[in-house]
């Protein structure tokens, strides 16, 4: 199989072509990441290289694709290394320089993973971010012992962009980084070179985004940004429906801005087959994740934007969207917004399956339970207004069955609150898995009114 | 006439199958129903009937097409030979009349007087059902499970939510399939000979079976490939007799005999030889001794019945109180009597709630069906269990007398509730209590409690299955005479 129809191939399951994605296993895509590299050594093949884009900050070019080291391919409950190993040099090899991690991303074992397999590249050829991971700091003397744990993890010397992870709320943020001099020392180590460019990740609201850029200085932001979450300027923010109101603040200060979930976690790349239709009209083969992200780079400050692949098609794609990067242009917009309208008022919940609520007290699978529900219910005519008749319900009741363990369901939820501040998305996530409780139940009640009713 | 072996095949493989796939929840249960044992118990009188009635005609055939027992031992048996290139390994045995007429007399006193353990432990079917379902049946689920995952992204296949194992069960099912694998695979069907109750019973009706295999003796060449390849080892070559009360038609004889000499049909009377009727008459009858032995090994028998039944009944009472019977099971002493413990409830239970028992209602209900609400609890519009039951120990009920069927009674233990311990307000059993017997009342302190009204509790469990707290703030008291939910307290709905 040489690269051409390989790409084909795996680029066909991305478009949804069925069945073919799915029969690729894991050793036929490694096979097939060997047989590229040597391709790509012999010179037989000329791979075109990711767009890039000058950050200042840091004096150079940075891909516009960043691997996000989130969601790494998983193989008995451990990150397969092997594959993500190879992952990363595909991407790597073509023109990918950006790869982003986290202190307890994957428990802690994505810094490790990510280090080692950059080891084998020079460290000026890519640049390396991690962040502090402010959730998990109660007490401001851990920062500096846990910043050197990051770079002995890490194996590096230096940071070349380092964030504070996550800053949600303004009382914490006040108590570690201003009066627990978290940011001093961090500024500290700007000034020693360990640091490159120091930045933050933002997960809370538009007044406390206001108050960070309006009072301190920063290389750069990480905000979330993707199409379903922007807001124009004349909507006031709403929920995780904000990022237009962040990115016009960045904009006054000309801050450069990295974007994390430019695919809202996954969910903009499986849309309602009425808007995919509208958006395949217009580009017969390309995928619904590609329109995702030329939408979040079209956006000029944007530098890089982060997507945490865990599969070979992820990386595929979403390479190929980037390389040669073709921006959005009004038509193109125009077709998006008709999507999107016929993708309003669906019933989704707008959760990115990011698992910061992991673990819940009670075992809810909660993730698992709201992408289901995501996924199922409004395709199979299920949300109000819906016509889903009796079988599209037996459908999803076994979609749901499958999908999350007995005890991971749904109805062990409590009620007892530990998961809503850990929600970047702040999704009320009690009221909304007791919703999907409810509507399962509902679900079972009709179905066997309807057997029983036939029945006699 | 060759042909009936095939015949035979046929059928046993249709009925090892469909028994099979009754357990895996692939078929419906009819040929649970059809099991002797099963049908004496449910009174089902016409399958009795036409079993006894048809050994009486065509001697055992039942061991060898109906019985999955029977079919799984010549299928173990058939393998064996295959493998052991022993195909001629059997020779004739003298019956062991002792031995099996008293393991009857205890399985009759067993089932008479109500000592489950006795007819659990020896019914055919009853082994045969819990092989399956402590140990096909979990491998089946994990592989259909595993394809599921497999071809997810083509076909919508549903998994089975994988309940842990109840070890006693799965440990006595293996130590059984162990014997009957060695007993099958060096003796053919010396177990249906000599242990099974039920080959015991149609035995005695098939020694005056009207019709049976027999050999003619004037095509004999006494070869003896019959008396080799007798599973039963019944036919004695010597004296050109078949011990009918054990042969169970499997017309591998038949097959075999390369003169044709061997028939199934009518023996005439006048075409036994004198001297072969001599010997056959010493052979058959009951001598002295065995006489004697019967009779011993029956008394015995009766009394290790009564003292196990004094035993069982003390230890019952001893572990009475809590244990929930499923839904139809009436009374203990039904559920005790009729109960063979083949596991055909627990299988098919839609809400995985139950499981087999341990001692929980004594040594007498071992492996019963009972409800276990750490797994699961009883789906308020399922009546599976009743309706697939065999032995009627679970009375088939339709949806709304099952609706309105007591198994237990709630009980609120106010300081295990996460309201009292954590302040959380978490209200699951209230919200998945199907009959609204739970709900969230303010008490004086202005704090919301749950409260069980328990005029409208069926016992079904959802309250102690979801209730997160350990250990558990509201759990089911079965009762040990179901009731019935009073007509005018019942839920408008």
């Amino acid at each position: 199989m040489d690269r051409r129809t390989a790409i084909k191939v795996i680029g066909g399951s991305v478009l949804g072509i069925a069945g073919l994605g799915a029969l690729a296993t894991r050793e036929d895509i490694i096979r097939w990441l060997d047989a590229d590299k040597a391709a790509m050594e012999s010179g037989e093949t000329k791979a075109g290289k990711v767009s890039t884009r000058f950050y200042k900050p840091l004096e150079r070019e940075l891909s516009v694709l960043g691997f996000g080291c989130m969601r790494f391919p998983m193989k008995n409950g451990e990150i397969d290394y092997e594959l993500t190993d190879k992952m990363v040099d595909y991407a790597y090899r073509h023109g990918v320089n950006y790869y982003d991690t986290a202190y307890f991303y994957h428990g802690g074992k994505s810094e490790e993973t990510i280090g080692r397999i950059l080891k084998k590249y020079p460290r000026e050829s890519f640049c390396l971010t991690d962040k502090m991971p402010t959730s998990m700091i109660d007490d401001p003397d851990d920062i500096p012992e846990i910043f050197e744990e990051q770079l002995r993890r890490c194996g590096v010397e230096y940071f070349d962009n380092y964030l504070l992870h996550s800053l949600s709320s303004m009382e914490k943020f006040e108590r570690i980084y201003l009066a627990g001099g978290g940011l001093d020392f961090l500024r500290e180590q700007k000034e020693n070179g360990r640091i490159r460019s120091l930045g933050f990740s933002f997960h809370g609201d538009v007044p406390f985004f206001n108050y960070l850029m309006d009072n301190f200085t920063w290389d750069c932001t990480m905000i979330q940004l993707n199409y379903l979450d922007w807001n124009e300027a004349n909507e006031s923010p709403n929920g995780s429906r904000q990022a237009g109101s962040l990115y016009r603040k960045a904009e006054e200060k000309n801050v450069p801005c990295f974007i994390m979930e430019p695919v809202k976690g996954g969910n903009l790349a499986e849309l309602p087959k009425n808007a995919m239709d509208i958006l395949k009209r217009r580009e017969p083969k390309k995928s619904a994740a590609s329109w995702a992200l030329r939408y979040v780079g079209t956006k000029p400050l944007v530098v890089t934007m982060l997507s945490g692949m865990s599969t070979i098609e992820q990386v595929v794609d979403n390479v190929s969207t980037t390389t040669e990067f073709k921006p959005l242009d009004d038509a193109d917009m125009r077709v998006l917004n008709l999507s999107m309208g016929k993708n309003d008022n669906t019933g989704m919940i707008p959760c990115t399956y990011c698992r910061y609520c992991d673990p819940c007290p009670y075992g809810v699978d909660i993730a698992g339970v709201i992408k289901t529900y995501n996924l199922w219910a409004e395709r199979l005519g299920l949300t109000e207004g819906g016509h889903g008749g009796i079988k599209e319900k037996k459908e999803f009741l076994i979609r749901y069955k499958n999908a999350v363990e007995k005890s991971a369901r749904a109805d062990h939820c409590t009620r007892c609150l530990k998961c809503m501040p850990r929600c970047p998305q702040s999704i009320n996530i009690p009221t909304e898995i007791r919703k999907v409780d409810e509507f399962v139940q509902k679900l079972e009640k009709d179905i066997h009114k309807k057997a029983e009713g036939a029945s006699v | 006439m060759k042909r009936l072996v095939w015949f035979r095949i046929l059928l046993a493989w249709a009925a090892v199958t469909w028994v099979t796939f009754a357990f895996l929840g692939l078929s419906r249960t009819f040929p649970a129903k059809q099991q002797l044992i099963p049908a004496l118990l449910m009174g089902n009188l016409l399958a009795v009937g036409i079993i006894l009635i048809g050994t009486i005609l065509f001697g055992r055939f039942y061991c060898s097409v109906i019985c999955p027992l029977g079919i799984f031992q010549d299928g173990v048996s058939f393998i064996s030979e295959k493998i052991r290139r022993k195909k001629n390994s059997f020779r004739y045995r003298k019956e062991l009349r002792v031995l099996r007429y008293a393991v009857l007399v205890l399985f009759a006193g067993g089932l008479f007087s109500g000592i489950g353990v006795i007819p659990i432990l020896l019914d055919p079917y009853g082994n045969y059902g819990r092989m399956v379902s402590n140990l096909l049946a979990p491998v089946w689920r994990q592989s259909v499970n595993f394809t599921a995952d497999i071809v997810s992204d083509s076909w919508l296949i549903e998994k089975y939510d994988i309940l842990p194992q109840t070890e006693a069960a799965m440990i006595f099912a293996s130590v059984y399939l162990l014997c009957i694998l060695a007993a099958a695979w060096f003796g053919g069907r010396i177990y249906c000979n000599t242990i099974c109750p039920v080959g015991t019973i149609l035995g005695t009706l098939s020694r005056f079976s009207l019709l049976h295999p027999y050999i003619r003796e004037d095509a004999c060449v006494k070869c003896g490939k019959c008396e080799k390849n007798c599973r039963s080892s019944c036919i004695d070559i010597k004296t050109g007799s078949i011990d009918t009360s054990r042969c169970v038609d499997c017309m591998n004889c038949i097959a075999v005999c390369p003169t044709g000499a061997m028939t199934f049909g009518r023996q005439q009377k006048e075409k036994v030889s004198a001297e072969a009727a001599e010997t056959r008459k010493t052979a058959q009858p009951l001598s002295r001794r065995e006489f004697l032995g019967t009779g011993a090994a029956a008394i015995g028998a009766a009394a290790a019945v009564i003292t196990a039944k004094t035993r069982t009944v003390e230890s019952a009472a001893a572990g009475a109180k809590k244990i929930v019977m499923p839904p139809g099971a009436d009374t203990r002493e039904k559920l005790m009597n009729l109960c063979t413990a083949c596991g055909l409830c627990i299988d098919r239970c839609k809400g995985g709630v139950l499981r087999p028992a341990n001692l929980e209602y004594g040594i007498g209900g071992i492996f019963l069906p009972k409800m276990d609400f750490k797994s699961g609890f009883c789906d308020y519009n399922c009546s599976q269990c009743g309706k697939v039951c065999p032995t009627g120990a679970i009375t088939k009920l339709p949806f709304k007398k099952k609706r309105s069927t007591v198994i237990g009674k709630a009980v609120y233990h106010h300081f295990n509730c996460l309201i009292m311990k954590e302040n959380i307000i978490c209200g699951n059993c209230a919200l998945h209590c199907p009959t609204k017997a739970v709900t969230m009342t303010e008490d004086f302190h202005g704090k919301k409690l749950p409260k069980v009204n328990k005029d409208l509790c069926i016992g079904c469990g959802a309250c102690e299955y979801h209730c997160p707290a350990e250990p558990k703030a509201i759990e089911v008291n079965g009762l040990s005479k179901q009731d019935k939910l009073k007509e005018k307290e019942k839920p408008k709905k």
